[in-house]
């Protein structure tokens, strides 16, 4: 369960000017559900996600993952989450092994059970013949593959991947993608941002539309055909930032 | 707090440390091979050469000797003689025989290394000789060679003696008469060889090791948090399970681990390579062992500083964005912390009870003291307690600075022109009221001082120059900078209300009117604060005895009698009463006054007493400028600082030419009951009616 209540972020610019990277933004995302946050670069996707991993404190707002909350209860959150981004990078002196077993420890797993995690996600992902290598030897697929398994070494209920799969090859993707299908059956709840529309297509069973920090609008894919009569999603998002610009336009009018 | 997190974090990180082969090569490699190359290798350089020097030949030329010789005087002979004989017959000593060159050329070229030159004769009874010495001070041959002459000449200056005196005693020939002081005196060196090389080690090791545990320190510092934030692995970190606290302490200690694991290396490296060293010159180091409780000693007082300095890196490490910028912030704190530890190298630098405040000074003198006469349990404690203070200050802001969002991902915060011009209010931040003070701290000691030395020609000082300077020093040096600022701010456009600029500037600078009472209650105020003030220097003096001259000195100012009462007045209490505030508690103020009313008071207070630039002065001014703040942010009008301040100074005035009859100012002498009691009072009169202010005013300005 993700809960994501009127949350705001600001930033203060160069000039000491605020920004308000997230604005006032609420979703949830429910248990077995893949929920999928899309927007271009710069709509503050990381932002709040980086929010719920409780790297960032709100400005304003706050959230709840598995009930938990994210400004007063952050331990019980990090180890309900399973968070995975463009900044969470590996430490590249460390062998694969060495480096989630150091992960399961933080977690708290005993050794067994980190090793057996390790056996297990490396089948699934094809990981075997890298896993004593140093991970300074690795290429992007093979690190991205890492850091999946060191975001979920402790089985989390609730994972975060920000754009999980940018910059990898078909395969590796595609390989990715199956992965958050399976998680979804395990009864996981997984938010996940791209700004890839095909996809968020594939993958989300609601899509959350997000642009300049505020959110377009939400649903299935369906509902948003439905709603907009429109057929692929790229016409749909255009048309939901349009109606947002001709809101604006109008309300500085008034 | 979970421990087993913290030990895994740990171990973690040394295991990243030591696998990195450049810092394996630059902290375990290196001294292991550094220090048998510099210390065997240079020290059998520096004998062979030396060696060879003192084993060449020197050319000496004499100088006008040939126009002495065959002069019908005896003695004259005697001496010209002797002294060319003895020198030629000296193997190392070649004469330059070619007087038609220039031999002062020569001499500079480094042909001939000494000229002795037989300037003139005096031949009325007793005949006296003038001689002169040419030599070139550059160059180690020539002062070689002169001492080598003066040595000669010295010895044939004895036998002369011997001739002189042998025409009036027959005693000459006895040589206790002529050796009454005994010229084969016993040498005894009371220094033990422990304290001969406590010496030694005491004076270089302090700063060796302080050294080598930040130098150790601050590369592992810097990848610890910058590094990380550089290869982006700071984020995987904070969002496991692991709380910010134990990744601090984890790291912390991996920090201390390579400070000590450094200087460890390279104590055992340096050892050997000292061992070798003395065996290769032929010396032992038997009876040179410094007992092996010194070092525990130097040990355990090193405890307390490698985790201070672990937190200061740390703190340094995480509040930087990447490691370049680490490596920047690193360098000033080096720089200072390698000057304070220097101390243990000047000779006459003692460890005292006020010394031990003073950080790295203290460790590095304290290190010295135990190297030459063993561990001082006050010094020990004092050094040891106050480092702990200190440290555990620097944890717990480590700790709040890797707590803190606004730090730990702090992006690039330069303020762009273009943004200033928009908005003026930006200039306002700590960061550039410090380097305002900077430049006018530069002012001051760089121009000002320089105005103010005018004043003392040979010794004396005349009183009108200096006050002339003083009061200019005061109007152009402090008080303008400061408006030209607040000009700037509040500057109008061509076309803007002008009227409108010159009240914001007066709102800014608090020339705001205030409550009549508060200006009764502050006078009854000064009197007591002198005295505390004056208790605070008494406490100072204790720790730190001020010097003689120096306290001459400060009185210099206030003393003579040269000029009318109301010019000292003037330019000693109304002028920095009105200069002074206009800059520390006008501008300064509105630098730091976002962080908070108390931290504004006492950083401007600190800087208001730096500002003076006298050390024994810091305590009891920065008492006093707080004070000045305090009354600042209460009366929220610059005018109550300015009325204390002006109080303050003419007392001292008053004081400096005995104007209160000395019957006052005995009561307040020694530690009597008397000058305790009053000194009680004072305390609760100053604290009563400052309290009084407060409630008086409501409380502080609310800032916005
Ligand atoms: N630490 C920060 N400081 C200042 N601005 C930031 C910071 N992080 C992100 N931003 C700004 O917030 C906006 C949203 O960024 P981000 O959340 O990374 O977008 P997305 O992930 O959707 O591409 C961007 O304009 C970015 O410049
Ligand atoms: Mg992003």
């Amino acid at each position: 369960m993700i809960e994501v209540k009127n949350l705001t972020k600001q930033f203060t610019q160069k000039d000491g000017e605020m920004f308000t990277a997230v604005d006032n933004v609420s979703f949830h995302v429910n248990k077995g559900e893949i929920v999928c946050l899309l927007g271009v670069n710069g709509a503050g996707k990381t932002t709040t996600m980086r929010i719920l991993s409780t790297v960032f404190e709100p400005t304003s707002g706050t959230a709840e993952i598995e009930g938990y909350d994210i400004i007063k209860e952050g331990h019980d959150v990090r180890r309900n989450l399973g968070f995975l981004s463009g900044d969470t990078g590996l430490y590249t002196r460390l062998k694969v092994r060495e480096f989630l077993r150091y992960f399961g420890d933080l977690y708290g797993l005993e050794r067994s059970q980190t090793n057996a995690r390790i056996e297990e996600m490396a089948n699934m992902l094809d990981m075997q013949e890298f896993l004593d290598k140093k991970i300074d030897f690795l290429s992007t697929g093979m690190r991205q593959k890492v850091s999946i398994v060191r975001s979920i070494i402790h089985n989390p209920p609730v994972m975060i991947l920000d754009e999980p799969t940018s910059g990898l090859d078909i395969l590796t993707a595609r390989n990715i993608v199956s992965f958050i299908k399976r998680s979804k059956e395990e009864g996981k709840s997984v938010l996940f941002s791209t700004h890839i529309m095909r996809e968020a297509e594939r993958l989300a069973d609601r899509i959350v539309l997000i642009h300049q920090g505020r959110i377009l609008t939400e649903g299935s894919l369906e509902k948003l055909r439905e709603e907009t009569q429109l057929l692929d999603l790229d016409d749909i998002f255009v048309y939901f930032v349009n109606k947002m610009t001709d809101e604006e336009v109008a309300e500085n009018e008034l | 707090m979970n421990y087993k997190k913290i030990r895994k974090i740990y171990f973690k990180e040394l295991l990243e440390v030591y696998r990195d082969k450049r810092t394996l090569f630059s902290t375990i490699l290196l001294p292991l091979i550094l220090y048998p190359v510099l210390f065997i290798g240079v020290s059998s350089l520096m004998t062979r050469q030396t060696q060879k020097m003192e084993e060449e030949t020197k050319v000496i030329a004499l100088e006008n000797f040939a126009d002495f010789l065959q002069n019908p005087n005896d003695e004259l002979n005697y001496v010209v003689e002797n002294i060319q004989q003895k020198l030629t017959s000296n193997e190392r000593i070649k004469i330059f025989n070619n007087v038609q060159t220039d031999i002062d050329s020569l001499l500079k070229d480094g042909v001939i290394h000494t000229i002795v030159k037989l300037d003139s004769v005096s031949l009325i009874e007793p005949q006296t000789y003038y001689f002169e010495y040419k030599f070139d001070g550059s160059s180690e041959k020539s002062s070689m060679a002169l001492d080598e002459v003066k040595k000669i000449i010295g010895e044939f200056e004895k036998d002369l003696l011997r001739v002189r005196l042998s025409k009036i005693t027959n005693l000459a020939e006895n040589e206790a008469f002529l050796n009454p002081l005994s010229q084969e005196a016993k040498m005894t060196n009371v220094a033990s060889s422990q304290q001969m090389l406590g010496m030694v080690m005491g004076r270089i090791l302090p700063y060796l090791l302080i050294m080598l545990l930040i130098s150790g320190g601050a590369v592992v510092a810097t990848d610890l948090v910058a590094g990380e934030k550089e290869r982006k692995t700071l984020e995987t970190l904070l969002v496991s399970s692991v709380s910010r606290n134990e990744i601090v302490w984890g790291k912390f200690l991996t920090i201390v681990t390579a400070s000590l694991v450094n200087v460890f290396v390279n104590l055992f490296s340096m050892y050997f390579s000292f061992r070798q060293m003395v065996s290769q010159v032929g010396g032992s180091m038997v009876g040179a062992n410094i007992p092996l409780s010194s070092f525990i000693w130097v040990l355990l007082s090193l405890l307390p500083m490698v985790l201070l300095f672990s937190a200061l890196l740390l703190t340094i490490s995480t509040y930087s964005r990447n490691m370049k910028e680490a490596r920047s912030y690193e360098s000033p704190i080096m720089l200072v912390a390698m000057m304070l530890a220097m101390v243990s190298m000047f000779p006459g630098f003692e460890m005292n009870k006020g010394l031990a405040f003073i950080p790295i000074i203290n460790i590095s003198l304290l290190f010295k003291e135990i190297m030459l006469s063993g561990v001082n349990f006050l010094h020990f404690g004092l050094t040891v307690g106050s480092t702990i203070i200190l440290n555990i200050i620097a944890i717990y802001i480590t700790i709040k600075v890797f707590a803190s969002e606004k730090v730990l991902f702090r992006t690039q915060t330069e303020t762009s022109f273009a943004g200033l011009k928009k908005n003026k209010g930006q200039l306002l931040t700590p960061a550039i009221g410090l380097v305002f003070y900077m430049i006018m701290i530069g002012l001051l000691y760089y121009v000002g001082f320089a105005w103010q030395q005018k004043a003392f020609v040979d010794g004396n000082f005349d009183q009108e120059v200096l006050m002339r300077e003083v009061l200019r020093t005061q109007v152009l040096l402090i008080g303008l900078p400061a408006l030209l600022f607040v000009n700037i701010l509040f500057r109008k456009k061509k076309g803007e209300d002008k009227k409108e600029g010159r009240a914001e500037a007066r709102k800014f600078l608090r020339l705001t009117s205030s409550k009549i009472s508060n200006f009764i209650l502050v006078p009854l105020l000064a009197v007591p604060t002198l005295i505390i003030t004056s208790w605070l220097t008494k406490l100072v003096n204790y720790f730190f005895p001020i010097p003689e001259e120096h306290f001459a000195g400060m009185m210099q100012l206030l003393e003579g009698d040269q000029l009318p009462l109301m010019v000292l007045v003037g330019v000693i209490a109304v002028a920095p009463a009105i200069f002074e505030e206009l800059l520390f508690r006008g501008l300064l103020p509105r630098f730091f006054e976002k962080k908070g009313v108390w931290f504004t008071i006492i950083a401007t207070g600190l800087l208001f007493a730096i500002f003076h630039l006298d050390f024994y002065k810091l305590v009891p001014i920065t008492f006093l400028g707080c004070w000045l703040g305090y009354l600042l942010f209460t009366s929220k009008s610059i005018y109550l600082p300015m009325l204390a301040h002006f109080l303050n100074n003419f007392l001292a005035i008053l004081l400096g030419q005995a104007l209160i009859p000395e019957k006052y100012l005995t009561l307040l002498e020694g530690n009597s009951v008397i000058s305790i009691g009053i000194l009680a009072a004072s305390a609760i009169i100053f604290v009563g009616f400052n309290i009084m202010i407060y409630k008086n005013n409501k409380g502080f300005e609310e800032i916005e």
